[in-house]
């Protein structure tokens, strides 16, 4: 009977553990690294938010609606990646109902606008782990060969955050993917009503 | 001078001395006396006036509508100080008569005196004047008796004229009402001995010949004098209130020949007051009630009610037939509910067999339905389109021409896809604040069509588009 209870036991937590690394992973582009020492929370002068960085990657104070930009240190100027957080007033505050595909269009023509060089812009609504954001993804000419842009967009109260992430085309699977997912998953901004 | 007077109405419109004899009347412009007349009751010669035997005397020309005096149609007619002539509207009246005979002077010519101051007369011893006086005195005696015995003649053929006309009239009066045996041995008879070639009284006595062949004689009635038949028949047209002029001078050449009849004096009274005051014809008198007639529901008829009255039930049949005419000619433009309502309610008031109001009925529930059918179909296609407000529109009025229709589910669902494109324009509006605000009031403005004032957002939209 003992250990019939403890088998059941087992089966729940396993179960549960399961779903929760399933919802996890579910989204390769949303999800916190299987390595996260690699990461580290960056220590900001702001409480609006917290995240969790490359930890060999150099950040950078940025200048009116970008908050900081994190860049990839590489050696002989090779060709590296960034990640730019920015914010956004926004003009009436959206409920996460108001994040849908009329949203997303809406971003990625303002990304159109603000990158003229931009080409094949797709945009999609993602839901992972209770965070819903617009997601808009294209690609541009790069210092060296094409580069992929890849953007989240996160509304919370009064602000829209942009993670805009930047990376070679040609290593964005193999490498940088799996960073920016987990960057994007350790994105937390402060609850509106508490800020 | 003799003046002729020439009344239209009692308008006097000319006026004329009777210097030239004859005088021509007539249409025509070559006459003395021209009567223009549009109508041409006047015939262009119409008739003439001349003088014979020292009277004026209006003589037919061979008229169309001839020259009338009291009433009665005359070939010829002498004037009398009282006499008035009709010639069409005309009237003719001669002034300046005496009574009798016109004295007719013949002047002597110029240059020849007297025969009993001239040199004839100076000749002659006074014996032979006494003599010859004498003589002349018997002429003139016997002139005077010759001129008395002429003008008693005149005056007599006058009476005997005017005897003939009521003898006339007495017998045009008892043949009218088919007393013929009697017009002809009290009129018209002892009038052919006086008048044997009087036209008229030979065509009555033909009349009443041939009436007497057709029909076998009555019983002798009393006798009825022309003048008696006369005022008979004056008194018949005042009864039936035609009374004018012209009946009043019947009455008139009635008195001519019996001035003291009483009777003849108390119409005349009676037809002058009735010319001032025409004699309006009575009221019929009411009918007895009758009951209705049954007419049968396929040539419009009902049923009547016990005891009804055919007047009412006639009104009841023309009320119903009012009723089925408007219902019919509604349903030619288009039926919906209440044509259909309006002959069913004939059918059940009426009867089903009443005139085609069956295959009437039937005709316009497929129309109706039909219009229905159509609008519904819209509504739906004007749903599927998104236009919201349009389709309910137009599911009401499908309702409204077919109210069996159920449409409740359909409008509930339009009205929740109405609310969710409102709260969609509302949400679109929240988005576009930020990134394209110029497009914000036109959204704001579909969400106040869309949504219901409870709605937050349906307040948040009035406010912004309310002017600060």
């Amino acid at each position: 009977m003992t250990s019939r209870v403890v088998a059941m036991s087992l089966l729940v937590v396993l179960s549960l553990v399961g779903a929760h690394a399933q919802s996890d992973n579910s989204d390769p582009w949303f999800r916190r690294s299987a390595r996260p020492k690699d990461f580290a929370v960056a220590r900001l002068p702001w409480n609006t938010f917290s995240v969790e960085l490359p930890k060999d990657w150099q950040v950078a104070p940025g200048y009116r609606g970008i908050l900081l930009s994190s860049v990839e240190n590489t050696r002989n100027n090779q060709p590296t990646s960034s990640i730019v957080i920015e914010q956004m007033k926004l003009e009436a505050p959206l409920t996460s109902e108001d994040i849908d595909g009329e949203l997303a269009k809406l971003e990625a023509d303002q990304a159109r606008l603000n990158d003229p060089s931009g080409q094949d812009f797709q945009h999609h609504v993602k839901e992972v782990a209770g965070t819903r954001f617009v997601f808009v993804t294209y690609s541009r000419r790069g210092l060296n060969g094409m580069d992929s842009v890849v953007q989240y967009a996160i509304p919370n109260g009064n602000v829209l955050y942009r993670l805009v992430c930047i990376a070679p085309t040609a290593q964005l699977a193999q490498r940088y993917q799996a960073i920016f997912a987990h960057v994007a998953a350790s994105f937390k901004p402060t609850p509106a009503n508490a800020s | 001078m003799a003046r002729l007077l020439v009344f239209r109405g009692e308008t006097l419109g000319q006026e004329l001395d009777l210097a030239q004899l004859p005088l021509t009347i007539g249409r025509g412009p070559a006459n003395d006396l021209v009567l223009e007349d549009p109508v041409k009751s006047v015939s262009r010669e119409h008739a003439e006036i001349r003088l014979e035997g020292g009277r004026y005397v209006l003589t037919d020309r061979g008229s169309e509508n001839g020259i009338w005096v009291a009433g009665r149609r005359l070939p010829s007619v002498a004037f009398e100080p009282d006499t008035v002539a009709s010639i069409g509207p005309f009237r003719l009246k001669i002034e300046g008569l005496t009574a009798g005979p016109t004295q007719v002077s013949t002047p002597v010519p110029p240059g020849r005196a007297s025969w009993a101051t001239g040199a004839f007369a100076r000749r002659l011893t006074p014996q032979h004047k006494r003599v010859v006086g004498g003589a002349l005195a018997l002429v003139a005696v016997g002139t005077l008796a010759v001129a008395g015995v002429v003008v008693r003649s005149a005056r007599e053929r006058e009476r005997a004229a005017n005897e003939t006309a009521a003898s006339i009239v007495a017998a045009r009066f008892q043949l009218d009402r088919g007393s013929c045996a009697e017009a002809l041995a009290q009129n018209i008879q002892p009038a052919l001995t006086k008048d044997p070639n009087n036209k008229d009284l030979l065509s009555l006595k033909q009349r009443a010949e041939g009436c007497l062949t057709l029909v076998p004689p009555p019983p002798a009635p009393p006798p009825v004098s022309p003048v008696e038949a006369a005022l008979a028949s004056v008194r018949e047209v005042m009864a039936q209130g035609q009374c004018d002029e012209a009946l009043v001078q019947q009455i008139v050449a009635i008195l001519t020949s019996e001035p003291d009849n009483a009777d003849a004096l108390a119409l005349k009274a009676e037809a002058q007051k009735c010319v001032i005051t025409p004699v309006r014809p009575s009221a019929p008198a009411p009918k007895a009630p009758v009951l209705a007639q049954r007419i049968p529901p396929k040539d419009g008829g009902l049923e009547p009610l016990p005891g009804e009255l055919d007047r009412d039930y006639q009104n009841r049949v023309g009320i119903m037939r009012q009723r089925y005419e408007e219902a019919v000619t509604a349903a030619s433009k288009g039926a919906d509910r209440s044509i259909v309502d309006a002959l069913e309610a004939i059918a059940r008031d009426a009867t089903p067999q009443y005139l085609n109001v069956s295959a009437n009925l039937a005709a316009a529930r497929r129309s109706f339905a039909e219009t229905a059918q159509r609008i519904l179909g819209e509504a739906q296609e004007l749903a599927r389109k998104g236009q919201w407000n349009e389709s309910l529109q137009k599911y009401s009025e499908a309702k409204e021409v077919d109210p069996s229709l159920s449409i409740d589910a359909d409008v509930r669902k339009i009205q929740d896809s109405k609310k969710q494109a409102g709260l969609a324009a509302c949400r679109s509006a929240r988005q576009k604040l930020t990134y394209a605000p110029k497009e914000v009031p036109d959204l704001y403005r579909q969400v106040l069509e869309l949504l219901t004032p409870d709605e937050e957002c349906y307040q948040a939209a009035q406010r912004a588009l309310t002017p600060k």
